[in-house]
Order: C-alpha cells, then sequence, then structure tokens
C-alpha cells in the first residue's frame, strides 16, 4: 500500500503497518460490539432496575473514533464506552448512587457478568481476560444543554459535569477529513492491495503519538500525557497533510511551537463543550506530568526531524525503534518486505525512469520487472 | 515457488542494441568504456525515496553473464557478516544461471537494472532486519560466473 511517487512513500508504508500492528482488529472489534450490547440488554431487562431508563451502550474515545492503540502493559483493549440513561441528571442523585445500581445489577442473580465486574472510581470495569478492559460510564440526560450532551461523573465522583462524546467525535471526524486531495487518485494503481481499509493520517498519526506516549514513560506511567490531550493536540495541529509522516511532521512542529513560555500553562481545551468549557489538561495543574510533557514532546519532534529522506532504510531503523519499540518495527518491516516480494513475484512491478524507484504499473512506471531469484552466496 | 521465464525473441541481442535499449529506459546509466565485444555502464540507482541512492556498475561481455557492482555507498556488513546474494567477486546475484533466467535476448535494461533496484531494497532491509526477505536461493556449489550464456 506504498504511494511509491510519493517521496515519503516507504517511510509511511513502514508507519502504517506499525498501525496496523497497535489497533484493534475489525474481528475484535465486532466482538466488543457483541459484548457491550449484550451488556445494554441486561442492564435494560424488564427485571433490571435501571430499565426504565432505557440504557445504551455507545463507544467512545479511541473505540469511536480509530485509534486504539494495543497497551504496553497488558495483554487488553482499553475501550472507554458510555451508558446513556433517559434520566435527567437532577434527578439522578448522586454518582455514587447510580454507580452502585449499575454495579448491583451487574452482579445480580443471572447476570453473566458477576466475576468480570470491577468497581473503578467513576465507572464500571468488566474485565475479559486477554481481550478487553471496557469501562462504562453512566451518562445522564442534560436537558438544558445542545444535542449529544450529557452529564458524566465528575473525576471524584461527587457530582456530574457535562461532557459530549458525540460532539467530540464529530469533530474529531471533521478533523481527520481536512485530508487534502492533492494527487488523488495517484498515477499508479497498486500491484498487491491490503485488505485494510485506507485509514485517514490524523488518525494513524494520532495512534503513534500514544505508541511514543507508552513506549516514551513506560518507566513512570503517572506522569504520562493522557490520550484525550494528545488526541485533541494533533486534531488542532494537522492541516490535511496526505502523508504520514509530514502529517505527524507538522503536528509534533505545532505542538512544540504553542508551549508558552516558563510560568503559563498549555492549555487544552475540549473542542465541543463551550458553556463551561472543558480543560481536558486540567490535572496539569494538580499533579505532575507537564514538565515531563513539555521535554518528552520537544524530544519527539527532535527525533522526527531526523527522519529525514534518502538516507535508508537502515538509518531510520533506530529512530523508529526508539520511537515505537522493536518488535513492532520487526514485524511491521518483514510485513513490508513480504509486499515488496510478492509484488516482485507477481511481475507487477515495474521501474520509475530516471531513478531506479520501484513502483507499481501505471502511467509513470514504463516497464514490467521480469521475474527472477536472488542467488548466491 | 515455480519459476515463469521471460521469453523473448531467442537471438541475441547486439551491444549496440543494449545500448539503445539502456538510454531509452534508463537514461541515468551512461555507456563507458564499449569496445569490441564489451560494454560498461555506471548509474545511479535508488529503490524507493526513502533509500539511499547507489552508484552502479554493470559490466557485459557477450558470451558471458552481465556483472553488476555497486560502487558507493560501500556495501555494509550486519554484525560482520556480509550481503547475502553476491558472488566471491563482490557482484551481486540477481538470477539463476541455470534456470535461464537471463540470456543474451534479453535487454539488460528490462531485466539486469530492475533487479539490481529490487537487490538494494531487500538489501537495506536486510541490514535493519538481518533478514533477507526477497527470497531466492543459494547454489550447491559456488557458481561459475564464466559458464557460457546461451
Amino acid at each position: 500500500m506504498f504511494t511509491t511517487l510519493s517521496p515519503t512513500g516507504l517511510i509511511d508504508d513502514l508507519l502504517t503497518r506499525i498501525c496496523e500492528e497497535l489497533q484493534i482488529t475489525p474481528g475484535k472489534h465486532q466482538e466488543a460490539e457483541k459484548r457491550y450490547n449484550g451488556v445494554s440488554d441486561w442492564l435494560g431487562a424488564p427485571d433490571s432496575p435501571l430499565s426504565r431508563f432505557c440504557p445504551k451502550i455507545m463507544a467512545q474515545g479511541s473505540l469511536r473514533i480509530g485509534t486504539t492503540v494495543k497497551p504496553i502493559a497488558h495483554n487488553e483493549f482499553d475501550l472507554d464506552l458510555v451508558c446513556q440513561l433517559n434520566i435527567d441528571w437532577r434527578n439522578a442523585g448522586n454518582p455514587v448512587a447510580l454507580l452502585n445500581v449499575v454495579e448491583g445489577r451487574l452482579k445480580a442473580a443471572g447476570s453473566r457478568y458477576s466475576n468480570l465486574v470491577e468497581r473503578k472510581n467513576r465507572c464500571i470495569r468488566l474485565n475479559y481476560a486477554n481481550e478487553f478492559h471496557m469501562d462504562i460510564l453512566p451518562a445522564c440526560l442534560h436537558s438544558d444543554a445542545g444535542a449529544g450532551c450529557v452529564m458524566i461523573p465528575d473525576r471524584a465522583a461527587k457530582d456530574w459535569k457535562p461532557s459530549n462524546p458525540t460532539g467530540y467525535a464529530n469533530w474529531f471526524e471533521s478533523r481527520a477529513a481536512t485530508l487534502r486531495e492533492v494527487f488523488a487518485k495517484a498515477a499508479e494503481p497498486l500491484p498487491e492491495h491490503e485488505s485494510v481499509d485506507e485509514k485517514k493520517p490524523l488518525k494513524l498519526a494520532v495512534q503513534l503519538i500514544k505508541r511514543w506516549r507508552d513506549i516514551h514513560y513506560k518507566s513512570a506511567p503517572k506522569v504520562a500525557p493522557i490520550s484525550i490531550v494528545l488526541t485533541t493536540l494533533a486534531a488542532n495541529a494537522y492541516k490535511g497533510e496526505l502523508s504520514l509522516k509530514d502529517a505527524m511532521s507538522g503536528i509534533l512542529n505545532d505542538i512544540v511551537a504553542a508551549i508558552p513560555p516558563a510560568g503559563q500553562r498549555l492549555v487544552v481545551f475540549n473542542p465541543s463543550t463551550t458553556n463551561p468549557r472543558e480543560d481536558f489538561s486540567e490535572r496539569w495543574d494538580t499533579e505532575p506530568g507537564y514538565n515531563e510533557f513539555i521535554s518528552g514532546i520537544k524530544t519527539f519532534k527532535r527525533r522526527w526531524d531526523e527522519l529525514e529522506q534518502g538516507r535508508g532504510i537502515h538509518i531510520s531503523k533506530q529512530i523508529l525503534v526508539d520511537l515505537f519499540g522493536e518488535p513492532l518495527y520487526t514485524v511491521a518491516l518483514q510485513k513490508q518486505a513480504e509486499a515488496m516480494r510478492k509484488s516482485a513475484d507477481s511481475g507487477k512491478s515495474a521501474l520509475h525512469r530516471g531513478t531506479g524507484f520501484i513502483g507499481a504499473l501505471g502511467s509513470v512506471y514504463t516497464q514490467l520487472t521480469p521475474r527472477h531469484t536472488f542467488y548466491g552466496n | 515457488m515455480e519459476t515463469k521465464f521471460y521469453k523473448p525473441s531467442r537471438s541475441r541481442l547486439s551491444l549496440r542494441e543494449q545500448v539503445g535499449r539502456m538510454e531509452a529506459r534508463h537514461p541515468q546509466f551512461s555507456a563507458k568504456h564499449w569496445r569490441g565485444k564489451h560494454i560498461e555502464w555506471v548509474g545511479r540507482l535508488s529503490p524507493n525515496p526513502a533509500c539511499a541512492t547507489y552508484e552502479v556498475r554493470i559490466t557485459y561481455n557477450i558470451g558471458a553473464y552481465p556483472k553488476v557492482f555497486v560502487l558507493s555507498p560501500p556495501l555494509q556488513c550486519s554484525e560482520d557478516v556480509p550481503p547475502p546474494h553476491m558472488y566471491k567477486d563482490k557482484s551481486l546475484c540477481l538470477f539463476l544461471p541455470e534456470a535461464r533466467e537471463w540470456d543474451s535476448s534479453m535487454a539488460i535494461a528490462e531485466t539486469i537494472v530492475h533487479w539490481t533496484s529490487s537487490w538494494l531494497y531487500f538489501y537495506e532491509v536486510w541490514l535493519a532486519s538481518g533478514i533477507w526477505s526477497g527470497g531466492g536461493r543459494h547454489p550447491e556449489t559456488n557458481p561459475n560466473q564464466e559458464d557460457t550464456v546461451q
């Protein structure tokens, strides 16, 4: 799936393959959906204390916008879900009370979820070992606010606070869609089509940034920047670049350029809630992590700038291994090489006149490469 | 894996025809030392903008197989192991002689140059991973490059 005409062809291909290794597979996604629909049904069943609130569970966060990243520390994907309830937040009482009811129902007689339940501060987690951690956050109606606005437990679970998961997802999708249609339908068709759907560069960039975060702060996870902050920073900065490498350069440049002088802090607002504004980055006021984020992101940008073109696949290896981890890099490179080999064996690859760039047969690739076998010692 | 042969007409291309095809397909390869039955080209080749650019020499004597040498940058070893698929004289192994994957009726510009670019990509991957992913075979005995070409 490399557009070899573009200057960043094989690097973009490699980075995309890294993301493929990180994200939840379509099969697992479907499995997750089946499971949380089942939870919805159980919570809304006629004999459930919640049935009159018509509970409906929906994906939010990375699962909804397509930026899932397999964590380093454990096998399970962390999935954020919202359980919408048709009850006005003013009538819902204390969030803890509502969480108690949800937990109770999940552990009730006849429930298949009893063994999976783990109570967290503001959500209920269902642990599917080696598959998912499903964090279910109750959400009540916020009738005064606009469409999509709900109330969810605040961080202390003492009160409700406004949120807008649908609004955020829509905003993110619109940012991802600003993809410039430069060289739309590039000259060459590909001899080997991947079965993965074409993922928008912004989504892939968010995955890479989250993976960088997991690697960089591996030994100090408590000071790692949170995903919503990174996702929002990236989406704000993205300018529609087609190439993933260029999108990353643009995003990192933008974030570093936006760092205010000492004494002030970078603020990352929720773009989908306006009254009141939600500060995704408020944690930096009360907990350590801001300085670590600043130094981390500057280092990230510096390393990314070292990924110059034309130096060789082997030269970029160390940078990519440092940023994203060796096992991931190795698998991605092997898959790329395999695709190149298949393409060569298919007899449909060709050479660009004047440079020798290998690509698919098309208008700028003038001739087929005959089959051959490497030989010798 | 079954090897399919490239089957053009069977008569040998003249050096003039080889030069003509090279100029048309890969003008960056200039013909040098063209006399009698011997020709040499030198040119730059890169498998992809992400890869390095290599200066490559292709030599061809009528009656023998073409040889390809990488002039610069020098080919590196990986953990003291030289790259696979090279002959003892440092030329690249690009095809199976006994399988007639190349014969003198084929244009070097349409075969050898392509296989070289492909070799260079897999070489860089080998440097990065230690694995040669381009397929290929190793001979049971060292191939004698001076075997007569059909």
